[in-house]
């Protein structure tokens, strides 16, 4: 059990370099972050400065090439592929910029995914499921499938996936990036309240406008952080 | 439970969604495991049910060989067996039998049936009991008492009507009467194609006689001894023989045989086997096709995998629900399998000339039974499995992180899947190649079988097989003057432009005329070749 404000995430003198074809990539350079629960954290930059690439480690979807990072107080480093992936079921809840939500599967067996991949049983699944549809407004439309939504909605349907293990800390990587600004303004809305409401939230952006919702900004350029805003100001 | 139930769930969705390659991924495998359910059906049939008793794994036959003419089993003389039955220490019983062709005549048309006259002990070596009625008692053995028959079920059905009263009827054998005392059940025609059976009653004369060969002998193994034990007490056995009779027993030697083995002749046993490679191979090609489908399928699935990932599921999560779509797959294909594989068996059930077909062991068992029905799902299984283990493993390696990006970079994985589709395509063609040649030699070989018999116009001879009843025709002039009766009368028929008469039909009981040599009465004889 986390304590309010007790550090969630640690990464100390994190590098992450890529090695294509005998050419090293240097995406992160000594990154240095500390998030504590209940933050709601962005990371913006321009294109190519490594904030997808950051939020990847930060979501234990990649390893960093060196450094350390903790999450809820247990090193990374030392674990194995399969408590990597128990991790990131239990803890971590991902949105991401394309939706990537599974066209052939209905809205209800979307967000009711990552309970399938811990054991849940069916009736705790379908009260969960419900409750998170609810939450992000989609609740009336479990039967359809996600080519039946508009992209606010598949987002919301997103948002809901992402909520509906109870995650230690949420992740978002460019979440309105394939809205238009009214749907966008809606899901920062969502994401405001989720924070509002105790949850923890990692968002990557490069719109400056969806930046400042967060209280915390991180600034990447090149693969290191150049600046951090502490407070940040209500989204216009 | 639910995990798999889901699976099956999503299986089925997509391939329902992708529903020409989920047909053509159906026939491929439906060809595939329907050639080797047929196969499998004809291989149990030949080499498991190859005789029609139970517990046929104790029971061996014992056979004489000659290698240096290519004689793999020869019959005994009466002496040798009399001589086994005696001194063999490894067999609970010892039992003979010799055919014994036979002329049925009486009050209904003249039929030559196949008979064997066997020992007393030969049912109960067997394990089996007659349907109605008795087997032979042992002093029916006595020449002049061995007057009795047992009728096989399908003689009995067919030439007296299933008549419930048989028992004690007498019917003529050879001019004989013969009692009936026993009618055999149902598809039991051992030795094939027993029709009859009748005692084997030796005389003083014949059970002395070692040269001339024509007993078949059978042993019941006892409960602690092994094949192996028993050839090795029959080796040293015939070593003795050997070295009191020479002059009998020079170049034979022994050999000991499973029933089964020796109901099916070495040659049936290897072309199954080689027919069952070549359908192995079918299923192989089939796979490697379903795999390369699968592959394209699944390859267009990166992202959905990376997704269900990055929501906790494991690697093993993934290669499961791969590989239950491709057992899906298989299942559908095996569904069709069955059907086509009875439309095989049906197809060569009923194009074997029933005179062949009743000397080939284990042909009437021919079906698709349980063991059948259980072969195909486990066939379905494996080549599922072997069809989806591959793109399910390679799929499921890449690179979540990357997958996930908008832009994914390029990955080895996609040079890795390219190469393993590669190998399966060279796999297909190399499978295909030796399938082909094989074939190839099997059609040469039948087109040279073809082509013997149009040196001969097969269709334009009639045989018949003639045997005169020796208690009519014991003296010599009789049997002439009834064979130059005949050969005359037949060569005036209208539509009969020659008539012949020879001791061995060429190409007749599965032989060739190569392995004997022929002369014209009243001519000398002429060198081979």
């Amino acid at each position: 059990m986390t304590d309010a404000n007790a550090t969630l995430i640690k990464m100390e003198g994190v590098k992450k370099v890529f090695l294509t074809d005998e050419v090293e990539t240097h995406a992160l350079s000594e990154i240095h972050l500390e998030i504590k629960k209940g933050q709601y954290i962005s990371i913006a930059g321009p294109s190519g400065c490594g904030k997808s690439t950051l939020l990847s480690i930060l979501g234990l979807l990649d390893s960093p090439s060196d450094g350390s990072y903790t999450l809820n107080g247990q090193s990374v480093a030392k674990l194995s592929i399969s408590e990597r992936t128990r991790i990131r079921n239990r803890e971590i809840g991902f949105i991401f910029q394309a939706f990537n939500l599974i066209g052939d599967l209905t809205v209800y067996e979307n967000v009711e995914l990552p309970l399938t991949y811990r054991g849940t049983s069916a009736a705790e699944r379908k009260q969960k499921v419900q409750h998170a549809l609810e939450r992000v407004g989609m609740a009336h439309r479990l039967r359809h499938y996600p080519s039946q939504l508009s992209g606010g909605q598949q987002q919301r349907v997103a948002v809901a996936r992402a909520l509906v293990g109870d995650p230690l800390i949420l992740m978002a990587d460019e979440p309105t990036g394939n809205l238009d600004s009214k749907n966008g303004e809606a899901v920062m809305e969502l994401l405001r309240d989720l924070h509002r409401n105790g949850a923890t939230v990692c968002m990557v952006t490069h719109d400056q406008r969806y930046a400042n919702f967060a209280e915390r900004t991180i600034h990447l350029f090149d693969g290191r952080i150049v600046e951090e805003t502490q407070e940040a100001r209500v989204g216009a | 439970m639910h995990t798999i139930w889901q699976d099956v769930r999503y299986g089925a969705r997509m391939l329902w969604k992708h529903r020409l390659a989920t047909l053509v991924c159906t026939l491929a495998l439906a060809l595939g495991i329907g050639a080797n359910t047929a196969m499998f059906s004809l291989a149990e049939a030949f080499l498991l049910h190859s005789v029609p008793f139970e517990h046929p794994d104790r029971i061996v036959a014992m056979v004489n060989v000659r290698p240096q003419q290519n004689i793999e089993r020869n019959s005994v003389a009466p002496a040798t067996y009399l001589d086994w039955q005696a001194q063999a220490k490894s067999f609970e019983q010892v039992s003979a039998y010799a055919w014994e062709e036979v002329n049925l005549t009486g009050n209904r048309e003249p039929e030559k049936i196949q008979g064997f006259d066997v020992t007393a002990n030969f049912f109960e070596l067997l394990g089996v009991q007659p349907k109605m009625g008795r087997t032979f008692l042992p002093e029916e053995e006595q020449p002049g008492k061995e007057q009795e028959i047992i009728l096989s079920y399908g003689l009995w059905e067919r030439r007296y009507a299933s008549d419930p009263n048989i028992l004690n009827k007498l019917v003529k054998v050879d001019g004989k009467s013969f009692t009936v005392v026993g009618v055999m059940g149902k598809g039991f025609d051992f030795p094939m194609p027993a029709e009859a059976w009748m005692p084997l009653a030796l005389t003083v004369k014949q059970r002395s006689e070692r040269n001339s060969r024509y007993i078949w002998v059978l042993g019941k193994l006892k409960p602690d001894t092994s094949v192996k034990q028993a050839a090795a007490e029959m080796s040293g056995l015939a070593q003795r023989e050997a070295a009191s009779y020479p002059d009998t027993s020079k170049g034979w030697q022994l050999r000991v045989l499973p029933v089964r083995e020796f109901a099916s002749s070495d040659l049936t046993r290897q072309y199954t086997l080689l027919l069952m490679g070549a359908v192995g191979f079918v299923l192989l090609i089939a796979c490697a096709d379903v795999a390369n489908v699968q592959f394209a399928r699944v390859s267009g699935r990166q992202k959905e995998l990376a997704v269900r990932a990055a929501m906790g599921a494991s690697r093993w999560r993934i290669v499961c629900q791969l590989l239950t779509e491709s057992i899906l797959l298989a299942l559908l294909g095996s569904a069709a399998g069955l059907l086509f594989a009875q439309w095989d068996i049906t197809l060569i059930l009923a194009h074997m000339p029933a005179d062949v077909a009743k000397m080939v062991a284990g042909w009437k068992t021919i079906s698709l039974d349980t063991n059948a029905f259980l072969f195909t799902l486990a066939i379905a299984l494996f080549s599922g499995i072997l069809a989806g283990i591959a793109p399910a493993l390679m799929t499921s390696r890449s690179n979540v992180s990357e997958t996930l990006k908008e832009s994914g970079r390029g990955s080895s994985a996609g040079r890795a899947r390219h190469r393993l589709r590669n190998a399966l395509v060279v796999a297909e063609i190399s499978l295909s190649l030796v399938l082909l040649v094989g074939a190839g030699l099997l059609v040469k070989n039948f087109t040279a079988l073809i082509d013997v018999n149009e040196k001969y116009h097969p269709e334009s001879i009639l045989t018949m097989n003639l045997s005169l009843p020796e208690l009519q025709y014991q003296a010599q002039p009789g049997r002439v003057s009834f064979h130059e009766q005949v050969l005359r009368r037949l060569s005036i028929l209208p539509n009969v432009q020659s008539a012949a008469m020879v001791t061995h039909v060429p190409y007749a009981d599965g032989g060739g005329v190569g392995t004997r040599a022929f002369s014209v009465e009243g001519r000398p004889a002429t060198d081979r070749g």
